[in-house]
């Protein structure tokens, strides 16, 4: 692949061509074409661990073969394939639908009990086209959960990073605006990104356009310059009558804010994250979760 | 009882496929700011109209319906030439403004459908 972009969707992540792009997406399922016609389907789940991969894999076949009229052939492990991780095991399958025929394959990891179906569709051949196929590369970037401390996230042109201990809860795609929204406990993350950043700020700056978007910032931002562009972040609380945070009871309603927007001259965009919780947190998750790019 | 006839949905692929048309009967009209103002006669519902026709109001049966474009909006309006498909008009606009080229659609594609909800604008099939 010798242009490739990563693509990283709740914990799972992979690298495609930069000319693919994901058409289709719910919470875990994705489905990645070229142009008008689909090239990669992934879904995935989580195992409960009590019953075997084999037995699952058994039930998706019959499954796929009722509800989308899919027939699902398993099949032995190419001769040239060889496991990227020690902890995948590998079910090989081909796949048949009214006309269309491809390949696909199951994943079951040991460590985080995820099971990960790949079905390529006609022209990326898994089975026969070698190790150094399209379909075999891709399969040989795909990792189904975080690493290190963070869990990336890098989908139509927002690239983040986030601990793993916050998961994703609603997402929505406007014109203009796409927002994530994660929690951890008491604790929320909104990401925004919103573009052409030329036109929305050809008439307001990145102060006057902050307060337009999020309406319930308090009190004076702090500007500055990050490696992509201008940032201006601020820390406010928000309380139920100034002082409750002191009271016993009254102050569990204290809610601790910090909003950070920034621009992205590359990539023309604004980027913005959303923070709070009912105690004061570290401002580092917020300064660094741009930074990592996967 | 007779059941109102469900038009086949198009697909996202035969969506972007379909070119869009300008209406010859809308009017231009650029402002100071480069804002531009489209102007297009409409009919009057048939409710409002026998309202109309209660209170004897005129009897002209259509209006004026004005709509304000800003630059984005204008770019759009200009790249339909009833040539262009709407996967096209997304594709130049992406290059234009350098946006992702999802963002792109899902604004191009529901600004291009409230120009169709508004008369502004007719789809022609790909055939």
């Amino acid at each position: 692949m010798s242009e490739t972009k990563p693509l990283a969707w709740n914990e799972i992540f992979i690298r495609i061509p930069t000319s693919w792009d994901v058409d289709q997406l719910d919470d875990t399922y994705l489905l990645i074409g070229e142009d008008k016609s689909p090239c990669l389907e992934l879904k995935w789940a989580a195992s409960s661990g009590r019953i075997k991969p084999e037995t699952q894999l058994k039930k998706f076949v019959s499954r796929a073969r009722q509800r989308l009229g899919i027939q699902i052939i398993e099949q032995s492990p190419p001769s040239f394939f060889t496991p990227a991780e020690n902890s995948f095991e590998y079910f090989f399958f081909s796949w048949k639908q009214e006309e269309k025929k491809g390949d696909g394959v199951i994943i079951f990891c040991q460590n985080c009990k995820k099971l990960t179906l790949f079905r390529f569709f006609p022209g990326l051949s898994l089975l026969s086209g070698g190790c150094s196929s399209l379909a075999a590369r891709i399969l040989d970037t795909f990792c189904d959960h975080p690493k290190n401390k963070t869990t990336p996230w890098s989908i139509f042109g927002m690239h983040f990073s986030l601990p793993k201990a916050f998961s994703l809860k609603n997402y929505n795609f406007s014109p203009g605006c796409f927002t994530l929204e994660f929690k951890q406990n008491a604790a929320q993350v909104k990401i925004f990104s919103w573009g052409p950043a030329s036109f929305l700020l050809s008439k307001t700056d990145l102060s006057g356009f902050a307060m337009q978007r999020v309406k319930d910032i308090e009190g004076l931002g702090v500007a500055g310059t990050w490696d992509k562009g201008a940032f201006v972040q601020w820390q406010f609380k928000k309380q139920i009558f100034d002082g409750a945070d002191r009271l016993f009871l009254l102050n569990r309603f204290t809610r601790y804010k910090v909003f950070r927007i920034c621009t992205d001259e590359a990539d023309n965009r604004i980027l913005g994250i959303l923070a709070e919780s009912s105690r004061r947190f570290e401002t580092r998750l917020i300064r660094e979760s741009f930074i990592d790019t996967p | 009882m007779i059941r109102p006839k469900h038009k086949p949905k198009l697909s996202r692929t035969d969506a972007l496929l379909c070119i869009p048309e300008k209406n010859p009967l809308v009017k231009e009209s650029q402002l100071e700011s480069g804002d531009l103002i489209l102007s297009c006669p409409q009919v009057y519902k048939p409710f409002f109209q026998k309202l109309r026709n209660l209170i004897k109001q005129s009897p002209e049966q259509t209006y004026i319906r004005k709509i304000e474009l800003d630059q984005l909006g204008c770019d759009v309006w200009s790249m339909i030439d009833g040539g262009k498909n709407i996967n096209s008009i997304v594709r130049e606009f992406a290059d234009k403004h350098q946006v992702h080229i999802r963002e792109a659609e899902i604004s191009v594609t529901l600004f291009i459908k409230s120009l169709g909800e508004k008369g502004l604008i007719v789809i022609k099939d790909q055939s």
